[in-house]
């Protein structure tokens, strides 16, 4: 029992150790722009090519490219060198229902209608909130739908039938 | 047509039913998303871009423009009575703001703020019609070279002058530039970065990309964030609305050093209102006989910022009406939604368009006068507004994101670009990086190009058409001026020291 206990301290201790070895703060950026400067490095090269004229089509991609990998390289090194402070986050669940309202909106849209899009969205929404009682938030919600429709159906006329198959423009 | 006459001109335009009503729009909407913590100028300015297409270009600018100096004001609000900034550049008045509120002078103040930036607001309207046509027919005698100098200037500036580190900024700069690239090249009709896609052939549409970085990301911090608002003690008496005659005295010349500090920052790029205001706040304690007072209610220091914040708004129109270059974001955003209905702001704006450019200017001096009126007569509804859980406004914000952006094409692509751009503007926010260069750097990205080989084009390819035009060679040792000024120790330590300030 008790070699377990020191090796689950000592895998603890490594395991935070390990987190320390690098700045998240730096390493993270850096592996974003590496990314994009070898992307729009290699496609300058390979895909648009880089033609004898000074200005072709590619030629300041392929600059702007290459200092943005001299960039991420430094960024790089600079994360293993220093220690930085965990990264902390909104938690998956709001993170996910921000990032889905929008991509529920403009999958319904077209096939349900304005007004199901907006409520679908607007639920969809609120599971970013979990401190309010479901209970409460349904009289917001339901103005919120109201002025959506207010201000983009009637007000703005966007081009969305307000129930798909109902003929309501 | 003299002064007075374009003036009149411009007044002409916008007191048409239509002008007014967005100019007051604009006014009302910046004064409420100012008062508003965590829903922000850029990331209002940006969801309304799609609205802005049933208008025309005169009338979004004065929506738009409204937005932005509206903000100005709205954010010193909440700053006095809540010890709460609505906006980063009302954060310094909340030393002295609530202070104030406190010690039961709270109408004072807020009308200290308010008149400060009435008066900002009439000066640099001013210094735009004066500054703007002598700089815009300078600016047509320029070529691309000198064009692809200029935003080059631009750029540099913005790091130089932004928060945080200036290796990320000059990086995000570049992502931007990047991502501005994407699209049918212009002198070759060839696809280039598109990855085969059909919906990237006119290039990355600008709303997904103004929204999803700053929009979004504002909800999902604003959500990690415990409600200080809620929690926070609201000066609950207004008071009196007007000051007494030794706060007044104690205000005038602040407010004069804030505008004249205010307005020349608000040209330069990357500076913006919350610099000067920054700025404004630390000259006048300097120059005080009694520093000690501030921090403690000190009229001056109500003042200053405020004037500054609202002239480095107006005179940031400056470089974006004469020359078509954004000196902030907000200003980039602006020319993106100008840019997206087929207007290109710039020198011959002003020749070839007459009415769309006075129009805007005049719009300014009515725009503040409307904020006026909203700031201190109805100031008790504003305090009302601030009861709003967050817990029902960012559904609303989220709900206008998406259908915005959707409404621009219907092409759900463009709703994967607002998702993909907000977790990117998300996580790179949390490791410091700044979204506005990357704003910055996508809205000049085809244009820099565009110059840039033209400048080579017309040259036979041979560089040393950026040294050999005087303008150019100017402006590059100006950028290279402002790139040694930020990466020198001892300078660098400086505006380190006054970012963190």
């Amino acid at each position: 029992m008790s070699e377990i206990i020191i090796d689950r301290a000592h895998s603890d201790m490594m395991r935070s150790v390990a987190v320390q070895r690098f700045d998240v703060k730096e390493l993270i950026p850096a592996l974003f722009f590496l990314a994009v400067g070898l992307f729009f490095l290699l496609n300058s090269i390979f895909v648009v090519g880089l033609d004898e004229s000074a200005a072709g089509s590619a030629i300041f991609a392929a600059v702007v490219s290459v200092l943005l990998i001299g960039i991420a390289v430094s960024l790089l090194i600079k994360s293993f060198l220093t220690r930085g402070e965990r990264l902390t986050f909104v938690g998956l669940r709001p993170l996910a229902a921000i990032l889905a309202a929008p991509v529920v909106f403009g999958l319904t849209v077209r096939p349900l209608g304005f007004l199901p899009a907006i409520v679908m969205s607007l639920i969809c929404a609120s599971f970013a909130d979990s401190t309010t009682p479901i209970g409460r938030r349904a009289i917001p919600l339901l103005l919120i739908t109201v002025l959506c429709i207010a201000v983009f159906h009637y007000g703005l006329r966007l081009p969305f039938a307000l129930i798909a198959g109902l003929n309501l423009h | 047509m003299t002064l007075i006459e374009n003036l009149v001109f411009g007044f002409s335009i916008v007191v048409e039913p239509t002008n007014l009503f967005f100019c007051f729009a604009g006014v009302f909407l910046g004064t409420l998303v100012g008062v508003l913590p965590g829903v922000g100028p850029t990331a209002t300015i940006a969801m309304l871009i799609p609205i802005t297409f049933a208008m025309t270009p005169t009338a979004a600018v004065i929506m738009l423009a409204g937005i932005y100096y509206g903000s100005q004001y709205g954010g010193s609000t909440t700053a006095i009575l809540l010890n709460v900034p609505g906006e980063s550049s009302n954060a310094i008045t909340a030393m002295d703001g609530y202070k104030m509120a406190l010690q039961g002078r709270a109408g004072a103040a807020l009308a200290i703020a308010a008149l400060g930036s009435f008066f900002a607001g009439t000066v640099c309207t001013l210094a735009i019609a004066l500054f703007a046509v002598p700089l815009g027919s300078i600016a047509l005698k320029f070529n691309s070279a000198d064009y692809f100098s200029l935003m080059l200037v631009g750029l540099i500036g913005a790091v130089a002058l932004a928060h945080g580190s200036i290796l990320k900024s000059l990086a995000m700069i570049m992502v931007g530039l990047l991502f501005g690239l994407v699209g049918t090249d212009i002198y070759t009709a060839v696809p280039r970065f598109t990855l085969g896609f059909v919906e990237l052939a006119d290039g990355i549409n600008f709303v997904p990309i103004a929204i999803g970085l700053f929009g979004l990301p504002e909800i999902l911090r604003n959500l990690e964030k415990a409600d200080s608002a809620a929690n926070a003690g609201i000066a609950r008496s207004v008071g009196r609305l007007w000051p007494i005659k030794d706060e007044f005295r104690a205000s005038t010349p602040a407010t004069l050093r804030g505008t004249l500090l205010g307005g020349i920052l608000g040209i330069l790029p990357g500076a913006g209102a919350t610099i000067a205001s920054f700025m404004a706040y630390t000259l006048e304690k300097r120059v005080s006989r009694h520093p000690e007072r501030f921090g403690n209610g000190a009229p001056e220091g109500v003042a200053a910022p405020e004037s500054a914040n609202n002239a480095a708004a107006q005179t940031a129109f400056i470089p974006m009406l004469a020359l078509g270059i954004p000196s902030t974001p907000n200003m980039a955003v602006i020319i993106g939604a100008l840019l997206v209905q087929g207007f290109a702001p710039g020198p011959t704006v002003i020749t070839a368009h007459p009415d769309f450019f006075w129009a805007v200017i005049v719009s300014m001096r009515i725009g503040n006068a409307f904020l006026l009126i909203l700031n201190l007569p109805l100031v008790g509804l504003w305090v009302q507004l601030l009861r709003i859980p967050y817990s029902i406004l960012f559904p609303a914000v989220l709900i206008f994101c998406a259908v915005g952006t959707y409404a621009v094409d219907s092409n759900i692509f463009d709703v994967y670009a607002l998702v993909a751009s907000a977790l990117i503007g998300y996580v790179l926010g949390k490791c410091n990086c700044e979204p506005a260069p990357l704003v910055l750097g996508f809205v000049l990205g085809a244009m820099i190009d565009k110059h840039f080989r033209r400048a080579l084009l017309v040259s036979d390819g041979d560089p040393a058409i950026f040294i050999e035009r005087p303008i150019s060679a100017g402006l590059l040792a100006v950028a290279v001026l402002l790139l040694v000024i930020t990466v020198v120790p001892g300078l660098r330590r400086q505006r380190d020291r006054m970012v963190e300030e």
